[in-house]
């Protein structure tokens, strides 16, 4: 049986191993994918809120933050085509212009 | 059946107008050949923004937007701001012709936009996306630099990842706001929280909201993308992202703070104490040792920040409309600033560093003089406006009984001078370096640096009817939404 716990549980997983995968792995392409593995977890909390109170708001803030995550992305694969593009230049301990 | 509400569609006349103006912007943008038109068409529509937000009528659109006296108030100081801006972008641009005129000025519009939804809505999933409609414009702003200085697309990376973190922490805090109260909009968060046995549960969603502010104010532990993203936009956008986006996201963390979260208001001033005092002492640290000017004023707006988060602690609505004060001189000065560093920029870039600034009193004795203004008011010397903007802060510390946390922030601010005064020793007393710089001052110059000089000044003379009128603001506000007529 199914509890709202496990439905926390695994999205409190989620967020952590998206955290984790921002902090410390280099390559651009897998830093965006943290940032939506940590949106997805947020989705998943939203989800199972609204299942066990019945109250359909969450569903609405669900569809909001998918739409959300896709203008992210947009934007942050434009800025690592970019980057890669004029800059030769795909993991963040290489991008180093700026100091102090 | 159910009722469908009434949309009152003049109460949003000023977004759609600014939705409209930057679509069409980017619609036509490709097949007009002479680009000024997008200034001057952005200059007309941000005037007839503020005539239109002068006769909107107060009222609601649906429940999750509502203009009244405060938001139609900071939408003014924000478009006063915005007008600015755009006279500076239109001297900075004369010069870089290689950024894309059209996109530029309707990103501007788009952000000025969602900072306007965000200053009126009512419910916290409206201020999430009205978030991020203000800073994905940003974001595009800031790479669209890479013609000049291809580095500055690592700049613009930095502010994105930040920025997505930050609205990740909104939405953690909303879900725990969601998870224990049930609802969104901030009225009935006051409720729900206010009969809560959840308190603590509650505050923790609090510092959640504080992160995600913070880091968009750039206060200290979530400060490492400021000075890389300043340096590498563009100079107008630097002070658009330094003194927009800032009073935008302050005033509305003052909204939630003063609606949603005042049973628990004291509190999160508490939990916010060693953030602010750590970001007014390592903006001021930091600034002593930057050579990049640019790089210095974004230290300095760290430490500025954290300034005017003081008012958050005192945790009543006296210091909270003396941060709305302390927020609209910072934008002033930082403007006026911005706009003579444009003219450096496009003279001779090398000026933009400190050392290269040796000896200019010399030969350009009136623009020496007017950065001297904004470094003493910067700093918080008396006859200027920023020593009376920090005076109000101080003293609603103060009077709200946290006298070490005002005795710490002065003797901080004393540090701080230091950054200011050394731009002032170079310029002044230094040996002539490079030569005089011979430029062409023209009407988008003197408009932006005659009005914000003269602002400083009067304001830091006699700056008692603008206090007060921010006063009455939020007094008025208050009073209004808890006792409606």
């Amino acid at each position: 049986m199914l509890t709202q716990g496990h439905y926390l549980a695994l999205s409190s997983i989620l967020f952590l191993i998206g955290l984790f995968g921002l902090l410390f792995r280099r390559n651009l392409i897998v830093i965006l994918v943290s940032i939506e593995i940590m949106l997805n977890a947020i989705i998943i909390l939203f989800a199972s809120i609204s299942y066990y109170t019945k109250d359909t708001s969450g569903y609405i803030v669900v569809f909001f933050i998918i739409a959300m995550a896709a203008a992210e992305a947009a934007i942050g694969l434009s800025l690592v085509v970019l980057i890669y593009r004029k800059l030769r230049r795909i993991y963040s301990d290489e991008i180093t212009f700026f100091k102090g | 059946m159910m009722m469908l509400p009434q949309l009152n569609f003049s109460v949003i006349g000023v977004e759609i107008l600014l939705l409209l103006v930057a679509s069409i912007i980017f619609l036509i943008d490709k097949f007009i050949a002479n680009k000024n038109y997008a200034f001057f068409l952005s200059l007309i529509t941000v005037i007839i923004c503020a005539i239109l937000v002068l006769f909107t009528p107060f009222g609601d659109f649906t429940q999750a937007y509502k203009t009244d006296f405060y938001s139609s108030t900071v939408k003014l100081f924000l478009i006063f701001g915005t007008l600015l801006v755009l006279l500076i972008s239109y001297n900075y641009l004369n010069s870089y012709t290689f950024i894309n005129l059209g996109e530029y000025y309707a990103l501007i519009l788009f952000s000025l936009m969602g900072a306007f939804l965000m200053l009126s809505a009512m419910d916290l999933v409206t201020i999430y996306l009205s978030i991020e409609l203000m800073s994905f414009p940003v974001y595009f702003l800031i790479a669209i630099n890479y013609a000049y200085n291809k580095p500055s697309l690592e700049g613009s990376l930095k502010y994105f990842i930040v920025g997505s973190l930050s609205s990740i922490f909104l939405l953690l805090s909303l879900g725990v706001i969601y998870y224990f109260t049930g609802t969104f909009y901030l009225k009935e968060i006051f409720v729900k929280l206010s009969e809560s046995p959840y308190k603590k549960e509650l505050l923790l969603a609090g510092m959640l909201l504080l992160i995600s502010f913070s880091i968009k104010l750039s206060m200290v532990p979530f400060h490492m993308w400021a000075p890389d993203a300043y340096e590498s936009a563009p100079l107008p956008i630097t002070s658009f992202i330094a003194s927009l986006v800032k009073f935008a996201a302050m005033a509305v963390l003052i909204k939630i703070i003063l609606i949603a979260f005042s049973p628990l208001k004291v509190q999160l001033g508490q939990l916010l104490i060693p953030i602010i005092l750590l970001s007014i002492l390592i903006g001021n640290i930091m600034a002593i040792k930057q050579d990049n000017i640019i790089r210095m004023l974004a230290y300095s707006s760290i430490a500025h920040a954290g300034y005017a988060g003081l008012g958050l602690i005192s945790a009543d609505f006296v210091g909270y409309s003396f941060i709305i004060f302390y927020m609209l001189i910072y934008l002033i000065m930082t403007l006026g600033i911005f706009s003579i560093l444009v003219v450096f920029a496009n003279s001779q870039r090398e000026l933009l560093y400190i050392p290269n600034m040796a000896g200019l009193s010399k030969t350009i004795p009136f623009i020496s003089f007017l950065i001297l203004i904004f470094m003493f008011s910067l700093a918080g010397v008396p006859p200027t406006a920023g020593f009376m903007a920090k005076f109000y802060i101080f003293l609603s510390l103060v009077k709200s009984h946290y006298v070490w946390v005002a005795v710490l922030g002065i003797a901080f601010s004393v540090i701080g001078a230091y950054p200011y005064l050394r731009v002032l020793k170079v310029i002044y007393m230094d040996e002539e370096k490079l030569t005089g710089i011979n430029y062409r001052y023209d009407w988008s110059f003197f408009i932006p640096v005659g009005i914000t000089s003269i602002l400083v000044l009067l304001i830091g003379v006699y700056p008692k009817p603008l206090v007060e009128f921010v006063q009455r603001t939020l007094f008025l506000y208050l009073s209004t939404l808890y006792f409606p007529h």
